[in-house]
């Protein structure tokens, strides 16, 4: 009994743990959707996150610095996809698509360059320790329950009241209603004062600054900081399609990225829970581990496929998704 | 105007073009007289670990070792095995820059390089990993394969975690299943060598489905480790996860391709204690025999005499006695008596496959006089499958191609 109840708390603590790079990646890209822009450089924005988080994390051995970097990082691709699509009028998907192409090259040249000279910089000691240890001193030592919601490192944490913030930004705050006009009327919310390109520029900025937190938490917790050309591995088009199934709630992105972090964590939580459960999942030890790895995508497929065919026109998705705002053509 | 600028730059796009091919074509008419060797890369040829770092690093000691000039190999790499059209690019690049041998270092280069060898007789080539050549009657005999018996050091790895290790539980993360024999020889070799030492300790098999899949490297050593119980983890994949998930979860890994303990260590310390030791190629010991060999088929002018010598040295599966592979240092952390148990099967092996060899229904039982001193004896066994099967003794011809099964003691949790 306590082993089986052990197999299905460590699926879903490894559930948590691929959860919250999307949680992060999700909220960002909600904070770019709503106020307009349908940023699909995700991925690319992760990958300089990461790179540039975990090259400063890992040089100077603080978790801080590493945030900072990888914000910053994150803040850049923003930048660059803001002054194309506000300033320059570039077509918002064609850029995206530029930044996830810039992103995962920028990463490589500079991760490749560097361990092939042998300078990528590795862990101290300490900042190891730091890295995978975590949780909440006492209160991770309660049996099971412990594990399950007190185990995690600081950034899990961090992601969930980030997913809040931005969430009652969105849905509480007068900015956050300024941001909303921006996203479903730009014309209407520009004739009452609204500065529409100021809105967005400002939300694509830091929602690209938090995907990139979702990078460095890629390249120091899950791939413990060893550098592999392949540090975001698809989660950044997983967060795109959490935006949808979340309904642009950054709240509901929540427990939406858990449930998409326990689709990727099956790969490899699945032979021990059946081995706990034979009598229910023994069929699941038949199934190729290649279904595993293409289950968050066909399950990110059926979400796109049935939120498409929904009837109900009362979801989040802001109007004005994916136009530029050209003052002049009002 | 704009026309006149046109044509213009088409006669001069089309001038440089006719150029290039000029360079290319007395190019390799210049350099007819000089041996060269060319070589086709997997990954990029700057990677400083992993596979194709050992397979570069044995090219280059062949070119020490034969006192070849840099001229005269010739790298191609970052050849992805399903890129058919990058791959039969490289080896027409090679051979047109005049190369008189060819060696191909991945398995998905199989057909194509079977494919040339057949249209150029007078170039060698070398195959790795793969099992198509052009010997035979009405062949080319130009062609052979190359692997070697990695799976004595993977037997050797065994007899490390199985003195190591306490739970019992020993895990390996392994790229493929039983469709591979190059990686169910490896687990099956480990888990006998396991067995050797502790017949109570289960090899736990996770297979990852894939030769790259860095995040589930990892997970796959977190679900051993965590789930299984397992306190050696071992692999057969590309990244440096599992033993870094090892490290993690302060238990102990062993390495294979590249020397782990480097690669995890933390800064400032240089050999990680948790990394018990690692499986390793020493590709050179290959490269100088075929390339020196593959010389003998020119004359000092670098003219074709033709392929006997070649088609004399044949397929090659070297074994410990070629010092194709080693084991890299032992931590600290292993086990008492680790290094003279190992040291004694290491003097077997030596001695050729002929005196003892993994597959066999030979098993090594040691023990431990009253001096202290460990002696290795041969005791009779049957072969038997993890479904209680009898497995028939393993030859050569059947290690490197078909090997569907897992030995007894291999506990395997997916497909």
């Amino acid at each position: 009994m306590n082993s089986s109840v052990m197999a299905i708390i460590l699926a879903l603590c490894e559930a948590v743990r691929r959860g919250t790079p999307l949680l992060l990646g999700t909220t960002g890209e909600i904070l770019n959707e709503k106020s307009g822009s349908l940023n699909l450089g995700v991925e690319g924005t992760m990958a300089v996150g990461a790179i540039t988080g975990a090259l400063l994390g890992l040089s100077t051995s603080n978790m801080f610095l590493a945030l900072l970097g990888a914000f910053v990082g994150g803040m850049f691709c923003g930048l660059i996809y803001a002054f194309l699509t506000i300033t320059l009028k570039a077509n918002q998907n064609v850029t995206g698509l530029a930044i996830t192409i810039f992103g995962g090259g920028l990463c490589m040249f500079v991760g490749e360059t560097l361990k092939s000279t042998g300078k990528f910089p590795s862990y101290t000691t300490e900042f190891f320790a730091e890295i995978t240890g975590g949780g909440i001193p006492l209160l991770k030592d309660i049996p099971y329950i412990g594990q399950l919601l007190f185990s995690y490192n600081a950034l899990v944490y961090i992601a969930i009241v980030i997913a809040l913030i931005v969430w009652i930004y969105i849905t509480k705050t007068k900015s956050g209603l300024r941001m909303r006009a921006a996203g479903e009327n730009p014309a209407a919310a520009d004739s009452v004062g609204i500065n529409v390109d100021a809105e967005r520029y400002k939300n694509i900025v830091i929602g690209s600054g938090i995907m990139g937190l979702g990078g460095v938490y890629m390249a120091l917790f899950i791939n413990n900081g060893l550098w592999n050309t392949d540090w975001i591995n698809g989660y950044g088009w997983i967060a795109v399609a959490l935006v949808i199934f979340s309904n642009w709630s950054s709240a509901r992105a929540i427990w939406g990225s858990y449930v998409f972090g326990l689709l990727l964590a099956l790969k490899s939580r699945m032979p021990s829970l059946a081995s706990a459960f034979p009598s229910v999942l023994s069929w699941s030890t038949a199934i190729p581990t290649e279904v595993f790895d293409a289950l968050p995508f066909i399950v990110t497929m059926l979400v796109l496929i049935i939120s498409s065919m929904r009837k109900n026109k009362n979801t989040g998705c802001p109007t004005g998704l994916g136009l530029n705002y050209f003052r002049e053509e009002r | 105007m704009k026309k006149k600028i046109t044509v213009l730059l088409l006669v001069f796009v089309l001038l440089v073009a006719s150029l290039g091919t000029l360079v290319a074509f007395t190019g390799c008419t210049d350099s007819g007289s000089e041996f060269k060797v060319g070589v086709l890369h997997i990954n990029p040829v700057s990677s400083t670990s992993g596979y194709t770092y050992a397979h570069q690093q044995g090219i280059l000691a062949a070119k020490n070792a034969l006192g070849l000039s840099d001229s005269q190999i010739v790298v191609k790499d970052s050849l992805p095995d399903d890129q058919t059209d990058l791959i039969n690019a490289a080896i027409e690049e090679l051979i047109a820059e005049g190369c008189n041998m060819i060696i191909g270092t991945s398995f998905g280069y199989m057909e194509e390089m079977q494919a040339y060898a057949k249209q150029y007789p007078e170039i060698i080539f070398s195959h790795g990993t793969g099992y198509l050549d052009t010997y035979g009657e009405g062949q080319n005999n130009n062609m052979n394969n190359y692997f070697g018996r990695i799976y004595q050091v993977r037997y050797l790895s065994g007899l490390v975690a199985g003195l190591t290790t306490e739970t019992n539980n020993i895990g390996y993360v392994v790229a493929r299943g039983t469709d591979t024999a190059e990686c169910t020889s490896g687990v099956n070799a480990f888990a006998l060598g396991v067995q050797a030492v502790n017949p109570e300790a289960k090899v736990h098999v996770m297979i990852l489905n894939s030769w790259f899949d860095p995040t589930n490297e990892k997970g796959f050593a977190d679900t051993l480790i965590e789930d299984y119980d397992c306190d050696v983890i071992t692999q057969h994949c590309d990244t440096e996860g599992p033993s870094s998930s090892a490290k993690e979860h302060n238990v102990y890994s062993i390495g294979y391709n590249s020397d782990m303990a480097l690669a995890v260590a933390d800064k400032g310390v240089e050999r990680d204690p948790s990394v018990l030791t690692s499986v390793l190629w020493n590709w050179g010991a290959y490269y100088t025999q075929a390339i020196e060999t593959a010389m003998k088929c020119f004359d000092e002018q670098g003219n074709f005499i033709g392929v006997d010598a070649w088609k004399e040295f044949g397929n090659y599966y070297g074994d410990y006695t070629d010092g194709l592979y080693e084991l890299a240092p032992l931590s600290e952390n292993c086990a008492e008596g680790t290094a003279e148990i190992v040291a004694l099967v290491e003097e077997m092996m030596s001695k050729g496959t002929s005196e003892w060899d993994v597959f066999t229904n030979k098993a090594l039982s040691f023990t431990k006089g009253e001096d202290g001193k460990y002696t290795v004896t041969q005791v009779d066994r049957q072969l038997k499958d993890n479904a209680g099967n009898d497995i028939t003794e393993v030859t050569v011809a059947n290690i490197t191609g078909n090997m569907p099964y897992w030995v007894a003691g291999v506990e395997v949790h997916n497909q």
